[in-house]
């Protein structure tokens, strides 16, 4: 039985390869940042988990428009594949905020305005995720699942506009900078490479789940099928 | 506007409007939440410095609010389920923007009931000795939340309407979404009572209004594909 | 705000190990998952040619 064909294992096996050499490249090679010191190179994980749980909201956004408009169910198991994926990397982006914030900050939380709105977004994700379980029916799945995605992709960026209104208002910039002339090109350059690896990784995870989706509903019809040949046998 | 449109419209709304007086108990038990929520936020806070009063205020009074108008969202369809009434409406040509719109007033109107005694009596437990906390614009800024967060309710109350669990799918969803908006209605307030920079007054007053109406204007284009017809 | 005092390994340790075996738990959560449905899938078809047989 083969559990992952070819194309799949030998792209997903790139990727992993890939991020492990990225990392091994952000850890022991890449020079040590002027103002932070070591525990700067967080951020090669860091900020890519935060881009790819972007990403996952703006597939979300699109299979949402897309399953209102052509009613397809494939685009809402995408979009569950996506928000499922979406979660995880919020979850990685929040973990690993925290952990940064310890020695640079002095504390694992703070109700800063980024940290409670990637919070927020991770709450959202949640909501999508128990919504799609507990619709049974596919049509009113595409409906309602289609119109929370849109919601939860609106939010985004307004939410992003008030993080700046409320820094500007309350706080100075605490987050690390990552503005051009401060970021060193080798830095720069491998944190893109690290954001490139996560988002391709980000991808080859939501194609694996809507496989796994697609086909434990195949499961669901095959096994009720049976059922209803072994009661009319 | 049309006439088709305005008669739907009306019509949807005074229906709703009947409902909600058929059954009181409706009405009475967000503001029995709101009063014990009121009480047990006086006794777990206890006594206050002067500074800190504002924000005490708001705090307890928008996030009373949100849990108590959370109640009153999360059955505004319940009358028209029990009495096929959804079901009907979703077989008849009817204007959906016309019917959200009906629904939306409806919340409106409703949320206002619980809105206004609850800001009053929050009012009451509260006192600030440098300043009135009870104000026409603090009322605005509050009507101002409810429009967007109306509209956040009655979408969402239309989407859980066929999931199971949906008593605690509601608030799951609803809290997350109706952040931003109670963000820039506390924010607000706590500038116009504090009589701090107009200027930033006007920002978060703009950053609400703009919510307001994204949120408005989604309920108008998507309430359309949840109650068309299965 | 940067306390440069605090020895930062522990952390960097943390936050990759964290990264780590959330994808890797993730991926294998989807490989078993696959495994599973699929078993599952042959087995039931299995059934089925039997009972045309």
């Amino acid at each position: 039985m083969i559990i992952l064909d070819k194309k799949q294992l030998i792209t997903g096996c790139i990727f992993f390869v890939m991020l492990m050499l990225a990392w091994y490249w952000s850890l022991f090679v890449v020079t040590t940042e002027e103002h932070q010191g070591d525990v700067y190179r967080i951020i090669y994980l860091h900020v890519p988990s935060v881009f790819t749980a972007f990403l996952s909201a703006f597939i979300l956004l699109c299979m949402s428009i897309l399953g209102l408009w052509k009613k397809s169910y494939k685009s809402v198991q995408v979009g569950l594949a996506s928000a499922e994926v979406g979660l995880l990397f919020t979850f990685l982006g929040l973990a690993t905020g925290s952990i940064w914030g310890k020695p640079t900050w002095g504390t694992w939380w703070t109700w800063d305005a980024r940290l409670t709105t990637t919070f927020i977004l991770a709450l959202l994700y949640c909501g999508y995720i128990l919504l799609w379980n507990s619709v049974q029916s596919n049509l009113m799945r595409i409906k309602v699942c289609s119109v929370l995605g849109i919601m939860i992709a609106a939010n985004i960026p307004i939410i992003y506009k008030s993080v700046t209104w409320w820094r500007t208002l309350h706080q100075p910039p605490s987050i690390f900078r990552r503005g051009g002339s401060s970021m060193s090109p080798e830095i720069l350059s491998l944190l893109l490479i690290n954001i490139a690896i996560m988002l391709a990784i980000g991808i080859w995870l939501i194609i694996q789940r809507y496989k796994n989706i697609t086909l434990g509903e195949d499961l669901e019809e095959e096994s009720y099928l049976q059922i209803r040949q072994q009661e009319g046998g | 506007m049309n006439t088709i449109f305005k008669n739907q419209y009306y019509l949807i709304l005074k229906h709703g409007i009947k409902m909600e007086l058929a059954d009181k108990e409706r009405l009475i038990s967000p503001i029995l939440f709101a009063t014990t929520m009121l009480i047990l936020f006086a006794f777990g806070i206890g006594e206050t410095s002067e500074d800190l009063i504002i924000k005490i205020f708001l705090a307890q009074t928008f996030l009373t609010l949100l849990f108590s108008l959370q109640i009153t969202f999360a059955r505004i369809f319940d009358p028209d389920e029990k009495d096929k009434v959804f079901q009907l409406l979703q077989c008849y040509p009817i204007n959906h923007a016309a019917w959200f719109l009906g629904k939306y007033t409806l919340v409106i109107l409703v949320g206002s009931l619980v809105l206004v005694p609850t800001m009053l009596l929050a009012g009451l437990l509260n006192h600030n000795p440098k300043a009135p906390l009870l104000t026409p614009e603090i009322f605005l800024i509050a009507f101002l939340a409810l429009a967007g967060l109306a509209s956040i309710g009655v979408l969402l109350s239309a989407m859980t309407l066929k999931a199971s669990g949906r008593e605690v799918l509601f608030p799951l969803i609803y809290f997350p979404l109706s952040t931003p908006v109670l963000l820039a209605a506390i924010q607000s307030s706590q500038v116009l009572l504090s009589g701090n920079n107009s200027d930033i007054l006007w920002q978060w007053v703009g950053l609400l209004v703009c919510f307001d109406v994204i949120y408005v204007t989604l309920g108008i284009l998507l309430f359309g594909e949840l109650a068309g017809s299965e | 705000m940067f306390q440069g005092n605090t020895d930062p390994y522990p952390y960097i340790v943390a936050a990759y190990m964290v990264g780590f075996l959330s994808i890797a738990g993730y991926t294998a959560w989807l490989v078993i998952n696959r495994y599973k449905i699929k078993k599952l899938l042959n087995v039931l078809s299995k059934g089925i040619q039997n009972e045309t047989k």
